[in-house]
Order: structure tokens, then C-alpha cells, then sequence
């Protein structure tokens, strides 16, 4: 006999939570390893227990089910729970990723598990901040970001960030004297974040205009762009004319 | 229309009037008129001409008045009903399949709970859907809608909503619109309560003032939270409906400090006649 499917389930609801965990309870191949009430619980759970499946509630406290799939590094199977999202079951539907609409029954929690069986083990790579966007339009710039760190789970205010540089398949974070490295590429950091507040001015750097003093011209092609804090970042031309446009100069 | 109606009464019926007026005095004098009689039967058709005109203008200034009003009270009653029905139409579906996913919970590990849910979810509905919303109706009535609401909430967000009021019994029996005041309490829910881990607690004042009656609600929310894209919809609907009910005389402010997001209503304190 196959070992059973290790699985999390997170909602901020004790009455979700023992419903799941009750239909599970006709599942023997999935077995729980932990109930969390909040995205960041989950966050941390996945971390420590790397389960194969996440049962994430959309909205929760702390971190939402899509941040909670942006911080999982491991393959992760992830079965959405929501009330009632048009967009996001569309965004779903879309990207073939599995969900239950609350409430469900215990046929279609069956179907969804199969569905999971099924593609456990083929890779696939799901991009969290993409689903997000399109699950949520009417809100498609992150207000905050949220970083692995070690353990723990930092929040990053979008508005705190200083300015971010790309270093391998990691972003790193700039925020006063303090950096944090996430695995995500810069243009999908500067997809996440809100154009009218951060420009790409390198191939390798994404830089809040808040944060921006003055820019100065080096070369025929580059520009040195100064931040509040005397840090200097290099600009190409194209994005010393993006920051230009953004900040309107 | 109006403009034959008006040419008309100027032109045919008013002369007409004075000529007949003028007929009529020559008839009573009972021979053809004497020279001297010329100015007095020229006279009496001025007059009847004059007065004629005048009074038909009074009758125009009035149908003109009768029908601005009517316009502006069926534009208004319009607006309203539009209105009205869009916030009646407002019951977040998400609130209806997260109480509908809390019975399917309740009827395995609880099913008194779950018809005592069932029958809270039935009492709520059933007087959203009977609530005539051209109606005013008590502040107590409104009171009652909403704690069927929250009863309806309890059970989801369990001991993470913490509900409190302090209601001026003065307040009880003014008017005030239906379903003012569910909606701000749902807001204080979704974009508050539901987004702390430990919940927290929703205050509601209730307060006479002069003539006015101030409702107050508070309740905690992230401390760092910025105003989210989609804040309070809901927010600017009961803005529109106070406006729409009593104009300038009703407003409703918010007012945002860290971790509390307080919205306070001020309507004209009007009782039943």
C-alpha cells in the first residue's frame, strides 16, 4: 500500500477546518500533519512538515492562500477553498489549478483528490503572484511581501521597500540597512509591485521613486541614480528615462 | 404642449373673454352705445383682457411649479429606488455560502446547532427580503436585522467577534433608512475582524444629540493596513442612500487611526408622527 498523502490544511475558520478534517477522515491515503488558522501558520507548516498538499482558504489572517503558495519552495499540490470568487475560480479554471467551492460536498472533495493523485510527482510550476492578479483584479499590486527567513516569515510593506536587485534566481530585498533574499525573479517582483511607485532602471535593479534624490549622468548610456540614503544604483538609459517618465521630470 | 396651452390662452381666450365681456356689458346697456359710453365698453374689455392674461399666469406659474416638483420627486424616488435596490440586491454571496458551509459543518458534528444556524440564516433573510426600502423604519427594527446578522456571524467567527452597544434609549424609536446599519456592520467584519487572528470587538454608539442622531461604529483592524483597493463599497452605498434620504442634512465620516477604523453616521432625529 502506497503511503498515505501528506497533507496541511489551513483556514481561519474552526468550522471550515473540522468539516475538512471530517470528510478527510473518509480518506485514508491523506493523512493531516497540521491544521493552521492563518496564512502564516500555513506558511510555516509547509516549511517544516513539507507536505505533498495544502488545503489553503483564500482569505486568511496574516498571509493569504496565495502568499502561502508564493513561500512554498518545495513541489507542493494545492487544493483552494473559497466561499464565492468569481474571478478566482475563473483564474483557477484557468491555470488548471484544483479548488472547492465552500461548501462542498464529500463527491467533490473525492473528485479533487483524485484529480491531486494524479499529478503528484509531474513537475509543474505555478506562478502564486500571477494567480493572485488574476483572482483579485480589483486589487493587482501587492501591498506587502512576504520573505523566508530561515524559519521564520518576514513582512515587508511594499511601501518600506527601498529598492531590489536581482542575484541568481533570488531577489534581494533592500529595506533601510537590513536585505532579504527571496527566490523570485526581478520581473516578477516589478509584476507584483505597483509601476507608479517602482521603476526598472537596470536589468538588475527595481527602485521605489520615493527613495529616488537625484540622478546623475556617467557615461553616454549610464546614469547613477542616488537614493535618500547615499546609496547608488547604475541606470541604463532606458530605465533612466523610465524613472524620468514615472517621476515626472 | 405647455407653449400652445400658454399662446393660446393669450391670444384666443383672453381676447375672447374681454371681447365677450365687452358684448356682454353693450347687451345690458340695451341700445347701440352712445358716444360717451365708447371708452367705458373699451375699458371694461382691457380689464377683462388684463385680468384674464393675469390669472393665467398665475394658473402657468402654478402647473409650472406642480410639475418641477413632480419631476424632482420622481427623479429622487428613482434614485432612491435604484438605489435601494442595488444595496438590497448587495447581500455578498460570500456571506451566504460561508453560512451555508458553516450548517454543512454543523449538521455533522452539531445539528442543534446547525438548524438553530438554518433558522437564524431563515429569520435574517426573511426580513431582508420583507424590508420595504422606501420605508423608514426604527432605529430598534434596524437593531434587530443586524443582530440576526451577527448571529448568523457568531457562529463563523466564533470567539473572535466580540460584539458590544451602547444604544441611547431616546434613540430607539427614530427613523432611520432599512439596512443602514447591517452593512457597516459587515464591512467592520470582512475588512476588520477577519483579517486579525484574535478577531476582536465591534462598538456600536448609539446618541441623540440636538436633533440628530449619531450612530458610531468602531472596530480593530491590522495595525499597519493601508486602505485596501476595494475598501468599502458598502461604505459608499449607505453614503449614497443617507444622501438621497436627507441631502445635506445627514453625513457620514471616517475616521482611520492605527489599528481602528471608526465610521460615524449623523442623520436628522425624526421620530414616528
Amino acid at each position: 500500500m502506497k503511503p498515505p498523502l501528506r497533507a496541511i490544511l489551513a483556514d481561519d475558520e474552526p468550522l471550515a477546518r473540522s468539516y475538512l478534517r471530517e470528510l478527510l477522515a473518509a480518506h485514508p491515503d491523506v493523512a493531516i500533519l497540521a491544521e493552521c488558522r492563518n496564512g502564516l501558520e500555513a506558511a510555516r507548516a509547509i516549511a517544516q512538515h513539507r507536505p505533498e498538499l495544502a488545503f489553503l482558504d483564500i482569505e486568511m489572517p496574516k498571509l493569504d492562500g496565495f502568499e502561502v503558495l508564493d513561500l512554498a519552495e518545495a513541489p507542493l499540490a494545492v487544493v483552494f477553498v473559497t466561499a464565492f470568487d468569481h474571478y478566482a475560480v475563473r483564474a483557477f479554471e484557468a491555470h488548471a489549478v484544483d479548488y472547492l467551492q465552500k461548501p462542498f460536498s464529500a463527491e467533490r472533495l473525492a473528485a479533487a483528490l483524485q484529480r491531486v493523485q494524479q499529478r503528484i510527482g509531474v513537475p509543474r510550476v505555478l506562478d502564486a503572484n500571477l494567480l493572485r492578479r488574476e483572482a483579485f483584479p480589483d486589487r493587482p499590486f501587492a501591498q506587502r511581501l512576504a520573505v523566508k527567513n530561515g524559519a521564520d516569515i518576514v513582512l515587508i510593506e511594499a511601501a518600506d521597500l527601498d529598492y531590489a536587485t536581482s542575484e541568481d534566481d533570488y531577489v534581494n530585498l533592500h529595506v533601510g540597512a537590513k536585505s532579504w533574499l527571496k527566490h523570485q525573479s526581478l520581473a516578477s517582483l516589478e509584476q507584483t509591485l505597483d509601476p507608479r511607485h517602482f521603476v526598472r532602471i537596470h536589468r538588475t535593479c527595481l527602485v521605489n521613486v520615493e527613495r529616488v534624490a537625484r540622478m546623475e549622468q556617467e557615461t553616454r548610456d549610464t546614469w547613477t541614480v542616488v537614493l535618500r540614503g547615499r546609496t547608488e544604483l547604475r541606470a541604463t538609459r532606458q530605465g533612466y528615462l523610465r524613472l524620468r517618465a514615472v517621476l515626472g521630470v | 404642449m405647455g407653449v400652445f396651452l400658454r399662446l393660446l390662452r393669450r391670444y384666443v381666450l383672453a381676447p375672447a373673454v374681454a371681447l365677450a365681456a365687452m358684448l356682454l356689458a353693450w347687451a345690458l346697456l340695451g341700445q347701440p352705445p352712445l358716444e360717451s359710453e365708447w371708452p367705458l365698453l373699451l375699458g371694461i374689455g382691457v380689464v377683462a383682457y388684463l385680468l384674464m392674461t393675469g390669472w393665467f399666469q398665475l394658473l402657468a406659474a402654478r402647473e409650472e411649479a406642480a410639475a418641477a416638483a413632480l419631476r424632482a420627486q420622481q427623479a429622487a424616488l428613482l434614485a432612491r429606488d435604484a438605489e435601494l435596490a442595488a444595496l438590497q440586491a448587495r447581500l455578498r454571496p460570500h456571506f451566504l455560502f460561508n453560512a451555508l458551509q458553516s450548517v454543512a459543518a454543523l449538521i455533522g458534528s452539531n445539528p442543534n446547532a446547525g438548524r438553530q444556524m438554518c433558522l437564524d440564516l431563515a429569520d435574517f433573510l426573511r426580513a431582508r427580503f420583507e424590508s420595504d426600502p422606501t420605508r423608514l423604519v426604527t432605529l430598534e427594527d434596524e437593531l434587530r436585522i443586524t443582530h440576526q446578522y451577527l448571529a448568523i456571524e457568531r457562529v463563523r467567527f466564533a470567539d473572535r467577534l466580540i460584539w458590544q452597544e451602547d444604544i441611547d434609549p431616546k434613540a430607539l424609536p427614530l427613523l432611520v433608512p432599512p439596512l443602514i446599519l447591517q452593512p457597516l456592520v459587515e464591512n467592520a467584519l470582512v475588512h476588520g475582524l477577519a483579517r486579525l487572528e484574535d478577531g476582536g470587538t465591534v462598538h456600536l454608539h448609539a446618541i441623540v444629540q440636538a436633533d440628530e442622531l449619531m450612530l458610531s461604529l468602531d472596530n480593530p483592524t491590522e495595525p499597519r493596513s493601508r486602505p485596501a483597493a476595494r475598501k468599502g463599497q458598502g461604505l459608499a452605498l449607505v453614503r449614497d442612500r443617507l444622501q438621497a434620504q436627507y441631502g445635506v442634512a445627514a453625513r457620514l465620516t471616517i475616521e482611520r487611526s492605527s489599528g481602528n477604523f471608526r465610521v460615524i453616521l449623523r442623520m436628522p432625529a425624526q421620530g414616528l408622527p
